[in-house]
């Protein structure tokens, strides 16, 4: 699955910062600490302007993350108004929220979901992520019963426009007669017969057998794709299944 | 979508792979060559064809029961890693982690005291003496192991060890407000916030045996004429086997079994269609046991030994039982579980071999320690298969698919720590009085009724209302009726329970429970309030 998005992008992800009524003032007056069941981390990007663009239309395209306990996660994005922006009103920078209270726990008293790693698509975003200046998480616990609650392991990838869809077959896919399925081989194909061999007498004709070399391999593939997956059940080495004792690794 | 592209594609990669694909094809061909087929219309008659020859319901069958284990499978993410699929809490699967080096250790400390080797290959004399007594293995055992070594064969654990990891389990980041009956100090002894249903829930879940509905096992008794419920409910029994439709046949069974269908019900619904193959394999594991002699099998014999051999209802099934179990342990199919179970099978080396990775190999073949109590899984389908084959796959395919979550530390919701949460929190809502009376003479629930949980009742209850019970298990792909049925069994003997002082009166006020009728008790605990 990593394969789509292969990189992360390169960005500064500072401390969480738990929020709290008196902020910026100490709160160790009270005695109690208050919990106020939200924290934020904010995410600098080194470029300003697009991040990480090079061929236009370069967008954050997915977050992921492993979960620690939060409740919801909610992101909002600062970005700079690009040069075509027509509404002098707005201020050159805005905050936009991206995902709203997206739910990481179905139960924020239980167990499920505390732990696991997300990854936020383009999908669910409210809109595109182009131009981002900064990034800011917003995470909410509102159960009392988790000491503490974060998120780590935080990357953001670019989305690759065109991303690789699964193989679906022919037939599902397309509604007509279904190609053969040795298309892939045809530049191979190509290349050879551009190619030009000098004949050699007493050798059979190089394009046609190995086309059906090619045949009998794609054949093979085949075969080796659709392998049985009943086992036969081996458990021993070389036929030998003697056991002293169980190692602890 | 995308999930359901991937999932698309990984079942079609898996009917491509399975056998049924081979045998449609084959099938597709023979249609093909038909005389009385045009090339015009070839697409429709050999799909006609293959419909007329009952394919359609072999596929339909085998579709439902890939989409079932790949249910199995789901991942929360699909960037989680595999570690985080068997288990995605990090302190339950360190419990796990530390309660299995506990069990090998003492796994080693036995094979170190008897000094045995965990496996040994079998002499020909060896080999040839097993194999004819195959079918009578109960009289010396499988190793002839001489009667002193075999005292010193003792479980490597019980459930009482087990409950006592699932007790210690504790959430590093719980906040600690020291308040008995909040979240992180509950009355009960499982420690672990996980949700569970609640009694309405359940209702809804399980609306199929309410009390207005008719149930196989109550309202077909002998005294009650057949007229009423009966012949309807065998007439549809027949349809629905003869129809052969998974779905079908688990719909059927939420009202429980008839005993005479039972056998079929469950193999439809598990998906056991036995072919030759599968008979062949069968064979090749028995040969398996005959090569090698292991320490495993004599535990499965002392097991034996211990539980169904000493139960009136099942110390007939004892040779049937050693030919489920040691084929079982020798089973590497059974290994494809650990993809979604927490337990990691047991590694070894080859003796000479320590350390080299070529020569590492699972211990039992099967990857499954058994514990006290094991041989109970299988003891209830000894009454429902004279075919020691299909008695075999019917309780692997139940192993794989429901028990091994009985022994494995896991938040899954069909885990046992969920089951013991589920029950210690229905009997705190549904009789509260009981719950706070039995604590305050130091009883907890849970220690009486788990044992009862981690072996699915086997060997607690009459052998017919365990089968009844676990009809509704395989009916619903749930069992969180075991524990609806131990709450009903303390409701149930309540007047008694209020009056016990301590832990041993309260276990013999529950020390017997073969007169109990479950569904009746099940629809009271589940519909009466």
């Amino acid at each position: 699955m990593n394969e789509k998005w292969e990189k992360p992008i390169n960005c500064t992800i500072k401390h969480t910062v738990t929020l709290s009524p008196s902020s910026g003032r100490a709160t160790a007056s009270q005695g109690i600490p208050f919990h106020s069941g939200c924290k934020a981390i904010d995410v600098y990007f080194p470029s300003v302007i697009n991040p990480e663009a090079s061929e236009g239309g370069e967008i954050i395209g997915a977050v992921e993350f492993q979960n620690d306990y939060a409740a919801f996660i909610t992101i909002r994005v600062k970005t700079k108004a690009t040069d075509q922006a027509t509404k002098p009103a707005s201020s050159d920078q805005d905050w936009k929220t991206v995902v709203n209270a997206f739910k990481l726990m179905p139960d924020c008293h239980a167990e499920m979901g505390s732990q696991d790693t997300f990854c936020i698509t383009r999908k669910q975003f409210a809109c595109d992520l182009n131009n981002v200046i900064s990034l800011r998480f917003i995470l909410q616990q509102p159960s009392p019963m988790w000491k503490d609650f974060n998120i780590h392991k935080i990357k953001l990838f670019k989305s690759s426009g065109n991303r690789k869809h699964f193989a679906l077959p022919n037939w599902l896919t397309e509604s007509g007669s279904s190609k053969p399925r040795r298309k892939e081989l045809e530049p191979g194909n190509d290349l050879m017969t551009k190619t030009e061999m000098p004949k050699v007498v007493g050798v059979p004709d190089i394009d046609i057998l190995s086309s059906n070399l090619q045949q009998m391999w794609a054949l093979a593939e085949e075969a080796a794709a659709n392998q049985p997956e009943q086992s036969i059940g081996r458990y021993e080495v070389d036929g030998c299944y003697d056991i002293n004792l169980l190692a602890y690794t | 979508m995308e999930l359901h592209e991937s999932s698309f594609v990984s079942l079609l990669s898996n009917l491509r792979s399975s056998t049924l694909y081979n045998e449609l094809f084959v099938a597709a061909q023979e249609e093909a060559q038909k005389s009385n087929v045009r090339l015009s219309d070839l697409k429709k008659c050999v799909q006609s064809g293959l419909v007329s020859a009952g394919w359609d319901k072999k596929l339909r069958n085998a579709v439902y029961h890939i989409i079932q284990s790949q249910y199995k499978l789901f991942k929360s993410s699909p960037l989680a890693s595999p570690e985080s699929e068997k288990e995605p809490i990090a302190y339950i699967l360190k419990a796990q982690f530390v309660w299995e080096k506990k069990i090998l250790k003492s796994l080693n400390s036995m094979c170190t005291e008897l000094t045995v080797p965990l496996a040994r290959s079998r002499s020909e004399k060896d080999k040839k003496d097993l194999a004819a007594r195959w079918s009578e293995l109960g009289v010396d055992g499988p190793a002839k192991i001489c009667s002193s070594d075999l005292s010193q064969i003792r479980p490597v654990y019980a459930p009482k060890d087990f409950l006592e990891v699932l007790v210690g389990l504790q959430n590093p980041n719980s906040a600690n407000t020291g308040n008995m009956g909040t979240y992180d100090l509950p009355w009960g002894l499982i420690q672990v916030s996980l949700k569970v249903k609640t009694l309405n829930e359940l209702r809804v879940q399980y609306s199929e045996m309410a009390i207005t509905h008719c149930q196989t096992g109550t309202d077909d008794l002998p005294d009650i004429p057949p007229e009423l419920f009966e012949n309807e409910r065998s007439k549809l029994g027949k349809k629905v086997i003869a129809a052969n439709h998974a779905p079908t046949a688990r719909e059927y069974s939420k009202r429980g079994c008839p005993v005479s269908m039972r056998a079929d019900l469950w193999c439809q619904i598990l998906g056991v269609d036995l072919q030759n193959v599968d008979y062949l394999y069968y064979e090749q594991l028995k040969s398996y046991v005959l090569q090698h002699d292991l320490l495993v099998d004599s535990l499965l014999y002392k097991d034996v030994k211990l539980t169904a051999t000493n139960d009136d209802q099942y110390f007939v099934f004892e040779d049937f039982l050693y030919q489920v179990l040691l084929p079982f342990s020798r089973d590497s199919v059974v290994l494809k579980h650990f993809a979604y179970n927490s337990a990691t099978p047991p590694k070894s080396y080859i003796r000479g071999k320590l350390g080299i990775e070529e020569f590492a190999v699972t211990y039992p073949p099967n990857g499954v320690i058994p514990f006290h109590g094991f041989a109970m899984y299988v003891a209830p389908l000894c009454y429902l298969y004279n075919d020691v084959v299909r008695l075999y796959y019917v309780f692997r395919h139940m192993y794989v698919n429901y028990f091994f979550r009985l022994h494995s530390v896991s938040s899954h919701p069909q885990g046992i720590v969920a089951l013991s949460l589920l029950f210690e929190k229905l009997l705190q809502a549904e009789e509260p009085e009981l719950f706070y009376h039995l604590i305050q003479v130091g009883c907890q629930p849970l220690k009486i009724a788990f044992k009862w949980l981690m072996r699915a009742f086997s060997g607690f209850l009459a052998s017919d209302q365990v089968l009844l019970l676990w009809d509704r298990i395989l009916a619903f792909d749930s069992m969180e009726i075991l524990s609806v049925l131990a709450v009903a069994i303390f409701s149930f003997r309540k007047t008694n329970l209020l009056k016990v002082q301590c832990m041993s009166t309260a276990e013999a006020v529950l020390a017997d429970l073969f007169t109990l009728q479950i569904v009746p008790l099940l629809q009271l605990s589940l519909f009466s309030k």
